[in-house]
């Protein structure tokens, strides 16, 4: 068979009950343990709209399916979460940004939605994984220590969406700043005072 | 995937819940960590008759796909296993909707689910799907019926015994390393058995033809056994006191199942003596005879018997030290060092003996007397998922450092300052590999139980040392009529001490919260120092900014935040938290939060040396003594030699960020393109738990490209300043390398400051080197350090981002920049 080639590939967002067979073979090649199909559900049948898959169209029927990804958006605390749960691409597909675009078709459904960050969590080892998402501007925000059941620890990406913005009287402060390191420099005991004060405290 | 962990103190409770919640059936099946010991056949029935209902919706409340392979299952339907299990059930009677069920979700649209409202992601993921193998744990399978039910009566040869002792160790190490006990110690099938387990059984069982002795499991065996369970008994209360956060780090679920309580430790200690008698005075001999006669060498009798031993002497000292540690107010802690002392050289062996090491080939396996699927039987809601239990190896490699671990916390007792506990405590969390679990919550026992820091002073006098050392108040300031309002702080500020042992470094989300603590403490230590100043009649220091009260308390609390603030921001590079496009942001402002941490302790100081000068200065027009220079007190240079510390750390900080200013502005260094990475959202972000805290001053983005712009200040010039600033690091080392630990408050921890320092300095030296190469390219070493000082040619600095790589291979903090 010959090497899949991008122009192959579609992008759909998730449709049918019928596909889900599909994407839980799919993800179930990388685990390690199944997932129940309720965990599934939870997910598509409450944020269908966060699902997308790739697909191959010259594939028969069966194994159309090559990548996907699934997501959910809700309240965290004070923030709008988004939360990418799974993410696939089958093996022979791999290293083709399909699942560069799969993340970027989510980030995009989600912030077009008003997410204020997007998290997700990855094993330390999974090479391949941290440096799609890294590539795309998500940070290390958190170590999950022996995170998984194998006792790898896990690190939580995350990507920020929102903050910064019109900082007033910054400026004021980066002179303060500048002040401060003047007055260090000027404040910091000399060599001599410290040697003073040790001979003191020996006699 | 996995959970999200932030309602990680729920998980445990929707656990339990798991699909029940479907059923709103809330019976007893409470499977978490009950210390109470239930009896086995209650908790197994129970356990099925949970699996028969969630079997019963499962199957016929929803439609989808369903696992196949359901051939060689053999069910057993809901009514027969309670009529098996013979136990009546309170309530009305059950009654089969199967077919009921069947009939109505015929109805049903593909894909539909029936649940309630409540029905949420945990509770999602913990569901099993009944009958497939890989989750149900409720399924029996054809081998399971045809297997023989275990015989503890059957004689093991003295080889077998060690496989079994060895396999249980495993299963110990295993546990302590985070699995649960069902599917490590309880796999083995002699642990329900003990009791019966004794020479009249042995005789009455009548099976002696090979002429083994029946002692070699009912006395050494069953004595190892009991060790090792009423060891983990021991740990198992140290770590039910939940000092130790994550549940991942280590399960505490008994199941119900006793762990030896009914036994005393000086009982199972008597039993293990026993045993090693027997084996002096009638085991060895036999053992040489059976030896021979199965045509073995000579020797291998006595190896034999001396890896039985050395395991039974290994279990003794492990048990009497762990009692020891259980004494309350540390009070065997100098026992238990010895008797881990001993432990450990039955383990590793000495000079002129033998360790286990060296014994764990002669062990055989015994496979039918572990049960790996035992959890089964037990009262679990969560799926087993199948578990590699440690190797050998892994297993004495552990036990090792757990005993050194422990080793060095009984050294802590010997406390010399509230200082250099607190080191102690940083350099420990710094330890690798991490710490296990077990020393963790361990050492979090030891600095408080019951309010007894180390077993002798409460946390009021530890805080109150912790002021003294740093700025020392004066008299008042502790006597009883400030008691009340100080000891406010001590109870807020454990975190001082405790923020590195909660986790282990590869922890850092403990810091920030105890940050949070520590800023209420904050405005509330400014409150009690200005109630103290009216107390004490404090008479205010005149300085050019006018009269200035000392606000003892609260210049403690800002050090002690100042302190946390570092760790944080540093654990991140440890934790490998930033990436290297944020290096510079960070290094940057750490140069800040040091320089701020630097300042206060110069104040502080000055302050109290002005004091001191100005009470001799009374004394002596009272006394009209001689004038000789004034000595500062002892707690100045304290401080001086915690600013030397601060002063290394900045300017290493300082030197990395300039480094690489200077490589962006001569191009070598490329921050990648990161679709949908803002620098100033990321900087936004990353500041937040620094702009949340009040003091010191958040900086901005603004202040950031600001002040890391340097427009007139060339790549080459940043390059000698960087240098510079290495320099300076290295000499401020040197200096901290030559005071003693009493002056360092190091005591506790002298071998780890030391080669913190010595890491620190390799960081120095590398990029020193680095940045000669830049300035001196084509130039080599030898030739280098003639023309060191004579920097001509301005335009030669032409490195490319591939001849360089940033390593932490010196020190977790620092980065170390190579240069090729
Ligand atoms: C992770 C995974 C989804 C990547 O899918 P993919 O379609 O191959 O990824 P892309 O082609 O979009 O790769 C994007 C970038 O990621 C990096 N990357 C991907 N796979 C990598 C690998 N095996 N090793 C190193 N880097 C890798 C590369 O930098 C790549 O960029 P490049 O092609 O410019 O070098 C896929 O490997 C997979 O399905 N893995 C198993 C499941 C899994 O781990 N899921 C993530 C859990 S959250």
């Amino acid at each position: 068979m010959a090497p899949p080639s991008p122009d192959q590939i579609v992008y759909v967002p998730y449709s049918s009950e019928l596909q889900l067979p599909g994407i839980m073979t799919l993800i179930e090649k990388d685990l390690s343990e199944p997932y129940s199909i309720y965990t599934y559900r939870y997910f598509i049948n409450n944020w269908p709209n966060l699902c997308f898959m790739a697909l191959d169209k010259t594939s028969s029927e069966s194994d159309v399916c090559v990548g996907v990804i699934i997501c959910k958006l809700d309240r965290h605390r004070d923030a709008y979460r988004g939360y990418i749960a799974m993410l696939a691409v089958k093996k022979e597909y791999r290293k083709m940004k399909i699942g560069t675009s799969l993340v970027k078709m989510a980030i995009n459904a989600m912030k077009s939605l008003n997410a204020d960050e997007i998290v997700l969590e990855t094993e330390r080892t999974n090479v391949g994984a941290l440096s799609l998402y890294q590539n795309l501007g998500f940070l290390r925000d958190k170590r999950l220590y022996r995170y998984y059941l194998n006792g790898v620890d896990a690190f939580r990406l995350k990507l920020f969406c929102r903050g910064g913005g019109n900082e007033a009287g910054a400026g004021s402060k980066a002179a303060s700043k500048e002040l401060e390191d003047k007055m260090y420099e000027h404040n910091r005991m000399s060599d001599e005072q410290e040697t003073n004060y040790k001979e003191e405290q020996q006699d | 995937m996995t959970f999200d962990d932030d309602n990680k103190c729920d998980r445990e409770l929707n656990e339990v819940k798991t699909s029940l919640s479907i059923l709103s059936l809330s019976t007893t099946t409470t499977a978490s960590s009950s210390p109470l010991p239930q009896p086995p056949t209650t908790s197994s029935s129970l356990s099925s008759l949970v699996r028969s209902v969630v079997d019963f919706v499962d199957d016929s409340g929803i439609k989808g796909s369903k696992p196949e392979e359901k051939k060689d299952v053999i069910r057993a339907t809901f009514d027969e296993r309670m009529r098996e299990d013979g136990i009546q059930y309170i309530g009305p009677p059950f009654k089969d909707i199967t077919k009921f069920l069947d009939e109505v979700t015929e109805e049903f649209e593909l894909g539909q689910l029936v649940h309630l409202e409540s029905f949420g992601l945990y509770d999602a993921m913990s569901s099993i799907e009944i009958m497939d193998p890989k989750m149900d744990s409720g399924m029996v399978f054809e081998s399971d019926i045809n297997k023989k039910a275990f015989d503890p009566f059957v004689l093991l040869t003295p080889k077998a015994v060690l496989g079994v002792m060895d396999r249980i160790f495993i299963c110990e190490m295993t546990w302590h390393s985070g699995h649960s006990l069902s599917q490590t110690l309880y796999t083995c099938l002699y642990l329900d058995l003990l009791d019966n387990i004794t020479l009249d059984a042995f005789a009455s069982s009548d099976k002696n033809e090979d002429s083994i002795p029946a002692e070699l499991v009912a006395i050494v065996l069953k004595a190892y056994i009991l060790g090792t369970v009423k060891c983990c008994h021991l740990v198992w209360e140290e770590m039910y006191k939940g000092h130790v956060y994550e549940e991942e780090d280590f399960a505490t679920n008994r199941y119900g199942k006793p762990l030896c309580e009914d036994k005393s430790v000086s009982e199972v200690i008597n039993l293990i003596d026993m045993a090693k008698q027997w084996l002096d005075d009638v085991g060895k001999t036999w053992l040489q005879d059976y030896e021979q006669s199965c045509d073995a060498d000579q020797s291998s009798a006595d190896v034999i018997v001396q890896a039985l031993n050395l395991r039974l002497s290994l279990r003794k000292s492990f048990l009497i030290a762990l009692n020891n540690i259980s004494q309350p107010r540390c009070s065997q802690y100098a026992s238990a060092a010895k008797h881990l002392q001993r432990a450990l050289v039955c383990l590793n062996g000495s000079n002129d003996g033998t360790g286990i090491r060296e014994t764990i080939e002669i062990g055989i396996d015994v496979e039918s007397v572990f049960d790996p699927m035992i959890n089964r039987k037990l009262v679990s809601q969560t799926p087993p998922r199948p578990i590699k239990l440690l190797s050998i190896e892994e297993s004495l490699n552990d036990l090792d450092n757990l005993l050194k671990e422990v080793i060095s916390i009984c050294g802590v007792i010997e406390y010399k300052s509230a200082s250099s506990l607190q080191n102690y405590f940083a350099y420990f969390a710094a330890r690798r590999p991490a710490p296990c679990a077990f020393s963790r919550s361990l050492l979090q026992s030891t600095l408080c139980t019951d309010d007894r820091v180390l077993g002798f002073m409460s946390m009021h006098q530890l805080v109150k040392e912790s002021v003294l050392e740093l700025n020392n108040p004066p008299y008042p300031y502790f006597t009883s009529k400030t008691e009340l309002i100080t000891s406010g702080i001590g109870s807020g500020s454990r975190g001082g001490f405790g923020s590195s042992t909660g986790g282990n470094n590869s922890d850092n989300t403990n810091i920030p919260h105890l940050l949070r603590v520590f800023v209420g403490n904050a405005s509330k230590a400014e409150h009690i120092d200005s109630e103290l100043h009216t107390i004490t009649k404090e008479e205010p220091m005149n300085t050019k900014d006018g009269p200035s009260f000392s606000f003892y308390l609260s210049t403690w609390v800002y050090h002690q935040k100042l302190v946390m603030l570092e760790e944080t921001l540093f654990l991140g590079f440890e934790l490998e938290l930033y990436g290297p496009h944020e290096y510079m942001m960070i290094y940057w402002y750490l140069d800040y939060i040091l320089g701020v941490h630097n300042r206060h302790l110069e104040r502080m100081a000055v302050y109290i040396a002005g004091k001191a000068a100005k009470n001799k200065k009374d004394n002596r027009k009272s006394r009209r003594r001689q004038s000789r220079p004034t000595p500062a007190p002892p707690i100045v240079s304290q401080l001086i030699n915690k600013q030397l510390l601060l002063t290394a750390k900045q300017e290493i900080c300082r030197g990395v960020y300039r480094m690489i200013v200077a490589l962006r502005k001569s191009n070598d260094w490329v921050s990648p393109n990161l679709e949908y990475d803002n620098e100033n959202i990321r900087f936004w972000n990353r500041t937040k738990m620094l702009r949340n805290l009040g003091s010191p001053t958040a900086l901005t983005y603004a202040d950031f490209k600001e002040t890391t712009r340097f427009p007139d200040v060339s790549s080459r010039e940043l390059l000698s300043a960087a240098l510079h600033n290495f320099e300076t690091c290295r000499s401020a080392i040197e200096r901290l390398n030559s005071l003693k630990p009493t002056e360092t408050h190091m005591e506790l921890c002298g071998p780890e400051f030391k080669e913190d320092m010595q890491n620190m300095l390799r960081v120095c030296i590398g990029n020193s080197i680095s940045i000669q190469k830049m300035l001196h390219p084509g130039i080599s070493s030898s030739k280098r350090e003639a023309k060191a000082s004579s920097i001509q040619d301005q335009n030669s600095s032409t490195i490319t981002k591939k001849d360089m790589a940033i390593e932490f291979k010196y020190h977790p903090w620092y980065a170390y920049i190579n240069v090729k």
